[in-house]
Order: structure tokens, then sequence, then C-alpha cells
């Protein structure tokens, strides 16, 4: 069993992206069982509500097949609240945050209470890292330490250029993890030698990105066979409730 | 499809992986993968000292059969970086690859005047690290390609992630600013990349020798699935043909 931690989904201003049909055959192709679906574009920017209804109403759709990241974003206020309350209570496995889109930086009192929600339901907080000034690896990583009781996931591996800020920010405190996407076989063999394989999550980031070699960079990490099961699947089950 | 590799670097001095390094190992490799030829730039050169950095990059490429293309550097800042980039040209170096966060420079001040002068004068493009703030943004290099319209300017990443719509902006705006796809960018953004630019400004590379051993098959393996979308004509254009333009190679 294969789960992909993130996989984009939503109408997106300069790329291409797909319906839910598309994206399960994409999946199929990949041999993916299982998908965490994050919004991208206006679902993530602006129009948060209509894109946590739209990924739920494929998730329901397909509920042996798709999860996903809920957004709020924090500017909305109690608004962004409301949302996230009712975006878990309709099954939203955890929260997406992209600081560059949606405009705030990452240590920001901005985001307290939407934290507090997700901290209340115990679900985990996808936060897209790697642009300078709002979301820098070490800017999570001091998050996660005010915040130990949210766990956060280093999505985008802060490329492009933190990839030195990288594992001493993920080494920073137990509730930071990993995800594979973008990241060579070395780092994610590295990755899981310094993290634990219940730290790593391996994700495409599909359609932008390419499952296969994706896939394939995991498969060259040489993992042990528990390891590798933890990556490609064991360590979304428990995080995000996703069946292994 | 052959290709040229236009970005590979050499690795640090203190990396276990240039204890191993071998011209005949990285030929072979470049075989397996397909690659005629490929740039060859240094890492130390733009950390430490230019002028040393580009003594080890003739001594590597020498005896290659033309292979490996040797990419000099200069650090910008000092008063002899035009002399470097001279010297560079007089032993056969085919570029010159500048970053401007590694070396701790911005394109946008004076002191790159004589460094472009002197790249017109022996016809040598710079190549600039982009993508990634504050001083390797598309536009901040691209202004300098505006004020020398006789330089050829490659912009080393078509942007990354977050800049690759100012670099196609930059591409598009200024015709002596070209693009080299090479970089952590998903294929998505590369693909979009190959549509709005011409074909005749964009070359590959693989970034190989910086980070992940597999990081060149990987990159490769994109490369052909974008290369595979296009005209013939056009794939060629990218895959070696604009690099071959590019650096006078024949």
């Amino acid at each position: 069993m294969t789960t992909d931690a993130h996989v984009a989904a939503g109408e997106h201003p300069s790329l291409p992206t797909l319906g839910v049909d598309d994206l399960l055959r994409a999946l199929d192709g990949g041999g993916v069982d299982r998908a965490v679906l994050g919004p991208v574009g206006r679902w993530l920017a602006v129009d948060n509500e209509d894109g946590n209804r739209t990924l739920a109403s494929w998730c329901d759709a397909h509920p042996d097949r798709l999860a996903h990241w809920a957004t709020v974003n924090p500017w909305y206020g109690d608004r962004a609240v409301a949302e996230l309350r009712r975006a878990f209570a309709a099954g939203a496995r955890g929260l997406k945050l992209a600081p560059s889109v949606q405009g705030f930086g990452l240590l920001s009192p901005l985001l307290e209470p939407v934290l507090d929600v997700a901290e209340e339901h115990g679900r985990p907080v996808y936060v897209v890292t790697g642009v300078p000034v709002a979301s820098e690896p070490l800017q999570l990583a001091e998050l996660a330490l005010r915040r130990p009781g949210v766990t956060f996931v280093m999505g985008r591996s802060g490329r492009t250029d933190f990839s030195l800020d990288l594992m001493p920010a993920l080494s920073t405190g137990p509730n930071l993890v990993a995800e594979t996407a973008y990241n060579g076989a070395s780092l994610i063999a590295g990755m899981v030698a310094a993290l634990g394989a219940d730290r790593v999550l391996f994700s495409s980031d599909v359609p932008f990105n390419d499952l296969a070699p994706e896939l394939e960079r995991v498969d060259r990490a040489g993992l042990a066979g528990p390891d590798r099961a933890a990556v490609l699947g064991g360590t979304a089950a428990t995080l995000l409730g996703v069946a292994a | 499809m052959s290709f040229v590799d236009l970005h590979t670097h050499l690795p640090s001095a203190s990396a276990p992986e240039w204890a191993s390094w071998r011209q005949s190992g990285v030929l072979a490799e470049m075989d397996r993968f397909g690659i005629a030829r490929a740039a060859v730039m240094t890492l130390d050169g733009l950390g430490y000292d230019a002028v040393s950095g580009n003594d080890v990059v003739a001594q590597v490429c020498a005896g290659s059969d033309g292979r490996l293309l040797p990419f000099g550097s200069v650090d910008p800042r000092r008063p002899d970086a035009a002399d470097e980039l001279r010297r560079c040209a007089d032993r056969g170096f085919h570029a010159i690859k500048l970053h401007p966060w590694m070396q701790g420079f911005s394109p946008l001040e004076t002191y790159m005047d004589p460094v472009a002068e002197a790249a017109i004068e022996r016809g040598l493009p710079l190549v600039l690290h982009d993508g990634t703030p504050p001083y390797a943004s598309p536009l901040q290099i691209a202004r300098l390609a505006a004020r020398f319209p006789e330089l050829t300017v490659v912009l080393a990443h078509g942007g990354l992630f977050d800049l690759w719509e100012d670099a196609v902006a930059a591409a598009l705006r200024y015709p002596n600013v070209h693009i080299t796809m090479c970089g952590t960018a998903p294929r998505a953004v590369f693909r979009e990349i190959s549509r709005r630019v011409p074909a005749a400004k964009l070359t590959l590379g693989t970034d190989g020798g910086f980070g992940d051993p597999d990081l060149r098959r990987h990159r490769l393996s994109v490369h052909r699935a974008i290369l595979a979308e296009l005209p013939d004509d056009d794939a060629a254009a990218l895959a070696h043909r604009n690099a071959e333009r590019l650096l006078g190679l024949t």
C-alpha cells in the first residue's frame, strides 16, 4: 500500500491541474493506492471553503482512495477558525498553510487561532516552506518549538535554496515531519536515519511534479523493509489517519 | 537524443566525492546518460577563490577531447575580475559562471561593468545562478543584460520554484537573456517555461555533482519527458543545438 501525502488539487493561475478522475488515473498509473489532496491556487489563497468542500466531495466519492488537507487563510480570523472546525468535522485530515500565497509570516500571531483548532483536534499542519522571508525551514522549526502540541510537516523541504537549513530545522523537535518530494535518494535515506521513518512522509506533489521519479527516489534510498513501508504509508496512516 | 549538459559542478575539495573524482569516470557516466558534452563549473571557486577554482577546472577538463567544457568564474568585487575573465578566455573556457549569493554580490552594482565589458570583448556568456533572492532574482540579472545588449546572459535555473514567471518575463523582454532549465522546480514549471519562451532561448542542465549523487539521472528523466512533448526540431534545440550555438561549439 502506497500513500501519497501531498497531491496538488485546485485551479492554479499558472500551472495546469487535474480534476478528480484524471488525478485518480495518474495515481493508478503510478501505483499509488491512496492520496491526500492539498488545495492550491484560488482555493488556497482566498476561496478556502469552496476548495475544502470540493475536496471533501471528491474524498466522499472515493473514500478508499482519497483524503484531503483543508486550508484556511488565517487573515479571515474568526471565519477561518469556523471554517477549519467545519472542515475537520467533515473529514479533513489536517491543515495546509502556504505563507507566501496566503500572505503572512510563519511567526505571526495571526496563526495562533487556527493552530489552536489544529491542536484541539489533534491534526497535523502541512506548511509549504522555501520561500524566503515568509516560510523558511528555521521559521517552521521555531514555530514547532512554540507549539509543541502541534505536528508540522515541512512541505517542499525548503526548496530552493534552503537545503543547508533543512536537517537542522527538522532536527529541532519531535513534532517536525519531513516529506520526500523534491529530495534525492541520499537525502531521503539521511532523513530516515536522522529522524526515524515515522517522521518521513512520501509525497509527490503531483500533478506539478512527477510520481514515478519521486517513487523511484524512495526506492533508491535503499531503506530497510519496515522503514520503507513507513515512509510509503505507515507514517501517513499514523499521522493522517489514512489506512495503510 | 544527444545532450549538452549546461550545468554541472566539480565536488568541493573537502567532499569525499572529490577524492574519487576521475575524468574517466565522469566521461563514462556521460556515455551512460547520452550526454555528449557537459559544462564543468567550480563550487569551491564560488565560495573561496575564483582564480584557483579556475585552475582546477582547466586541469580536470584537459584531455577530455572537448567533452568537458570548462566554465570559469570571477569574483566581481575584485578589481582584477575582468583580467581573470580574459585569462579564462585565453585558456579556452566557454563561459563564466557567477553566483550572486555565494559570491556576495549584486548583478546591479557598478563593478559588474568591467566584467560585462570583458565578457562581450571575448564573446563569453555570463551564466548566473538565479531564482533565490535577494541578489539572484531573474529581473535583477536581466537588468544587467539590458544595460549590455551585446552581452549573452544565461539564467542558470529559470527562476526555480518561486520566480520562474520572472525568468520567463526576462527571457521574453530581453533578447540577450537565455534560460537553462535546471533545478528542483517540478516538470510542470519547466513545461510552462518551454511553452512560453522561444525554443531558441532554452538549454538543459542537471546540476550534476551538486548534492545528491542520483541527481543527474533524475533530472535527465524529467528533461526527457519534456522533450518528448516538443516537436523534434525544438527538442534538438533544447537538448544540444542551443548550447552549441551559445558556447560557439562546432
